[in-house]
């Protein structure tokens, strides 16, 4: 798929079949964080999260892509590869992002922010299933409360909102003891 | 965090864009204002930014599956090709599973590739992967890909058939990708025909520039990823043909094997075996207690069972409820630690008692002695019963046994039904045949059996399970250990049993000889004691009442035997001998006088008399033969006194070792006695006994004590015997189900003979004789 098909193809829904596309870049990344200590398991991980942000950033109609996607992606999982060693190991010598991803693409301090996101996806997570599914149908599907209610079975409106005050309380203590 | 409802509705109404621009007002203001409610909107953010990225990993998860399953779309065949003469095979097992493959201590595991070869001018046009092992040990490599190869040590020869240690290399060349494929020059024809592929690799092993071939017997297991599993996968060996192409021939099915679990782990035992232990009391039981219960049963003609266990013991007078008020020995655990296996000749003190009190100890048993397996040949055993007997379980539940078909789960589902068949061949079938497939062995034995035990295992072999990978040698030896052992160990448990029933009708024989000595010296204390005590009485009435006592015979053999002188002193005599016999106070009148022979109820209490395993309370008094005891009931000790003679009060207790003694002189009246008992040792009661007591007395009682230790000691080996055979009994028809089944089919004829003679009882009831 080409490059400019790809971004087309997230913008309009089609994510599923972006994705597809985009794991072509995978070998390129896996090869590099195995020849630099990391596992099979590390390079999938790194690479998922390097998808992440890359569509969260096509996500954003501002956003313009001016290197080709797959130096991109192969720059943002470098980036995080390097973050994650310097944290496994600090006196190690850091990589400039610049250098990495080129200036136009991100700052450090963007994709820190990122680290962050994960730590409030980690707390989403420990909530549980059903608590997820209410807040994800809730902030993202941005589905009314009736519809929640009717779509997780709980028996009225108030009680699925009950419930997403719970879940939401649950997700801030939880977030906030692993920040 | 103190952020109202109304706050709180707000942010979410911002995350949701949904602010009305009141709203927006509001919020802004508070943002500006308040550094809570900043910290709540950001968190908030923070949190939808993390469901977001959970949508979104959720979302590449499932195109990642569509992007490799589309990937594997494109794949043609699975294939190897032989490079030198490399043979291999695949199967599937979890990664972490490798090492259970390899019964070896040592495995090494190569990190992917150590350097890649672009290797020039051969077929496989494609990067080479290069693995350093070492041969004398077992080698687990992963190629890039994630093929794992499992090679066992001194897997590879030189082309002299030697064996080689030093500076081996595994390389090996993959093709999954169509790209690769292509790139490779490989096609996917076998014979003409084309195949479909699921992957192509070379694997070759060489020592320097020499390539090595796979020693005879060696062979390399392989785990080829795949993300669906089709079936009819076959594993080719490559061919060069003369014009230079791939040729895939001598196609083999692929291998699945078993994956082998701790043979521990599993359930050998028969069906409800576990069930019924639990409901014995026994659900706790460690597997050593289990399998003990379980070994013991052997093929055998009715059990030989000692006395004890058919007759009750009776009771002895006085103080027993207290003997069998700490019947802690009817606890399972005791009889289950009785029969534990002893894989040592090691003397254990069942009972400490006996010990404890010079009892000989040789008598008591240690069940099981593994020493004793090896003393006997052949099967004694053989030849009665029908169906796996435990000793051909214990034959297979073993460390041997271990990494073998045995040591699987789909052994121990199969079991279950072996045992419900009564055809013992059937199991022996599996374990002369650990080399097979369970696929193989399960339809053996649906075309050896009937009826359901068929129909199950026809549905196994549909299973078409594989096996675990048993070296051929080892499968010989295990077949002849299992052979050997299946004998011994049901010798084992016969000579066992017998043993220890011929033990236990000896110490039987020995209990009730006991019992009988006991039992005469009490009736020959208290016959004496009667003689004198109505000697005394009778001299002290006839002095009282003013009359001359005349031929009074005493000691003789025939009891009160009297030459009677007169009417008066007969009438005197049975009154006198009355109140001795009923120990009731009795007024005699005669010659105008009268006096009285009086006894005087005593009644002892003391705490916690039920604490003591052994307690006795004695009255003496040196005129009389020996001791008398009080009698216990509800928790106190009573006796009647006689008035007229001066008592002392010895109690004693036992708390297993450990003496207890109180002593009194009783006064000549009703008394009601709190006895507080003192610890004393045991030195210390015997001088306090010889010095208060006379000699007869003293060693009457020290003998009295002994034979209640004797007692306790014996009723406990007799209840053990009792349990033992209980719950023997509850497991026979599960341990041995195909014997119980006949002898249910035996019962029920014998019933059906005893309800046609009770029916022609009926009939003759009509009839007047």
């Amino acid at each position: 798929m080409e490059e400019e098909n790809i971004i087309k193809s997230i913008r309009s829904g089609r994510r599923s079949k972006a994705i597809n596309a985009l794991y072509d870049y995978f070998p390129a990344v896996k090869k590099h964080i195995k020849s630099r200590g990391g596992s099979n398991h590390d390079a999938q991980d790194i690479f998922q999260e390097a998808l992440i942000i890359f569509l969260k950033k096509v996500d954003d109609d501002k956003f313009e892509l001016t290197s080709s996607i797959n130096t991109y992606i192969f720059g943002v999982s470098r980036f995080l590869w390097n973050n994650a060693m310097r944290k496994k190991n600090p006196e190690a010598s850091t990589v400039d992002i610049d250098d990495v991803v080129g200036t136009e693409v991100e700052t450090e301090e963007q994709l820190n922010q990122e680290v962050l996101y994960n730590k409030a996806e980690q707390a989403l997570i420990d909530i549980g299933e059903k608590c997820t599914r209410l807040l994800q149908l809730f902030y993202i599907e941005m589905l009314s409360m009736k519809a929640i209610a009717s779509q997780l079975n709980y028996n009225s409106q108030k009680v699925a909102s009950n419930a997403k005050y719970k879940c939401l309380e649950r997700a801030r203590k939880r977030f906030k003891s692993i920040v | 965090m103190n952020i109202s409802k109304e706050q709180l509705r707000l942010i979410e109404k911002h995350i949701r864009q949904e602010l009305t621009a009141d709203e927006q007002n509001q919020f802004d203001q508070l943002l500006n204002s308040n550094n809570e409610f900043k910290d709540a909107v950001d968190q908030e953010i923070q949190l939808k930014e993390g469901l977001r990225r959970m949508s979104l990993r959720q979302e590449i998860a499932k195109a990642r599956h569509q992007h490799t399953l589309k990937h594997w779309g494109l794949r043609i065949g699975l294939a190897l090709i032989i490079s030198g003469a490399a043979l291999a095979g695949y199967f599937y097992f979890n990664r972490e599973d490798v090492s259970s493959i390899f019964p070896t201590e040592e495995i090494s595991i190569e990190t992917p590739s150590t350097e890649i070869i672009h290797a020039k001018g051969d077929l496989w046009n494609l990067p080479t992967q290069v693995y350093s092992i070492d041969n004398s040990k077992d080698n687990v490599v992963e190629s890039d890909y994630g093929i794992v190869l499992a090679i066992p040590k001194n897997a590879f020869v030189n082309q002299d058939g030697e064996h080689v240690s030093e500076d081996i290399t595994i390389q090996i060349k993959e093709a999954f990708t169509a790209s690769d494929i292509i790139k490779a020059g490989l096609t996917s024809t076998s014979d003409g025909d084309l195949l479909e592929s699921g992957g192509m690799f070379d694997l070759t092993a060489m020592q320097g520039k020499d390539t090595l071939a796979l020693a005879d017997g060696k062979e390399i297991y392989s785990e080829i990823p795949t993300l669906s599993k089709k079936s009819g996968m076959q594993l080719y060996d490559g061919e060069v043909t003369a014009d230079g192409l791939v040729n895939w021939a001598n196609p083999k099915k692929e291998a699945t094997y078993l994956i082998p679990v701790n043979i521990h782990t599993l359930d050998f035992y028969p069906p409800g075996y576990i069930d019924a232990l639990q409901e014995l009391g026994y659900g706790n039981a460690t597997k050593k207690t289990k399998d003990s219960l379980f070994y013991l049963f052997y093929c055998s003609p009715p059990s030989i069972e000692p006395e004890s266990n058919r007759i009750s013991i009776e009771k002895e007078i006085d103080n027993d409820e207290l003997f069998n008020s700490k019947s802690d020995y009817l606890n399972p655990k005791v009889v289950a630690k009785d029969l534990e296996l002893k894989s040592k000749n090691t003397k254990t003190n069942s009972n400490p008692i006996y010990s404890k009190h010079g009892i000989s100890e040789s008598n008591t048993t240690s069940l099981y002695d593994e020493e004793n397996i090896y003393a006997s040949d052949g099967d004694s055993t053989a030849g009665y019963c029908r169906g796996i007997m435990p000793s051909d379980i214990q034959a297979i539940w073993n460390e041997k046994f271990q990494n073998t078909n045995i040591a699987t789960i789909a052994f121990e589902k199969r079991l279950q039904y072996l045992y419900k068949s009564c055809d013992k061949t059937l199991l022996t079938h599996y374990i002369n045949h650990l080399d097979q497939d369970f696929g193989t062995l399960d339809r053996w034995v649906s075309n050896h059996c009937y009826g359901e035990t068929q129909k199950t295992f026809q549905r196994f072999a549909n299973e078409n399970l594989g096996r675990v990978n048993t070296r051929k040698s080892q499968v010989r030896t295990l077949a002849k250990f299992y052979e050997k052992k299946r004998k011994l160990y049901a010798n084992a448990a016969k000579e066992t049993l017998e043993k220890f029933w011929a033990e236990q009708q000896q110490l039987d024989r020995d209990a009730r000889a006991k019992k009988l000595a006991n039992a005469q010296e009490n009736s020959t204390r208290k016959q004496a004691n009667f003689t004198t005590e109505f000697d005394f009485n009778l001299t002290r009435v006839y002095k009282k009442l003013g009359l001359k006592r005349t031929t009074w015979v005493s000691g003789r053999e025939d009891r009160y035997q009297f030459v009677i002188t007169s009417m008066g002193a007969k009438n005197i005599d049975r009154k006198v001998y009355a109140a001795t016999t009923n120990r009731k106070t009795t007024t005699i009148t005669a010659n105008g006088k009268s006096t009285n022979v009086t006894y005087n109820k005593t009644s002892i209490k003391l705490e916690s008399p039920r604490d003591y395993d052994i307690l006795r309370a004695y009255f003496i008094n040196p005129k009389l033969f020996s001791f008398e005891r009080y009698k216990f009931s509800n928790n106190t000790f009573e006796a009647k006194l006689n008035g007229d003679l001066n008592y002392n009060t010895v109690v004693v207790g036992y708390k297993g070792n450990e003496a207890f003694v109180w002593t009194y002189n009783n006064q000549s009246e009703t008394e009601e006695l709190t006895a507080s008992l003192k610890a004393i040792s045991k030195q210390e009661l015997d001088k306090l006994l010889a010095e208060t007591l006379p000699k007869q007395t003293k060693r009457d009682i020290t003998t009295d004590i002994r034979y209640a230790f004797f007692e306790i000691a014996d009723n406990k080996r007799v209840k053990r015997n009792q349990d033992i055979q209980k719950v023997r009994n509850s497991l026979y028809s599960i341990v041995m189900p195909c014997e119980a089944w006949e002898e249910e089919t035996a019962n029920d004829e014998i019933q059906a003979v005893v309800d046609s003679i009770s029916n022609t009882s009926e009939t003759f009831k009509g009839i007047k004789w």
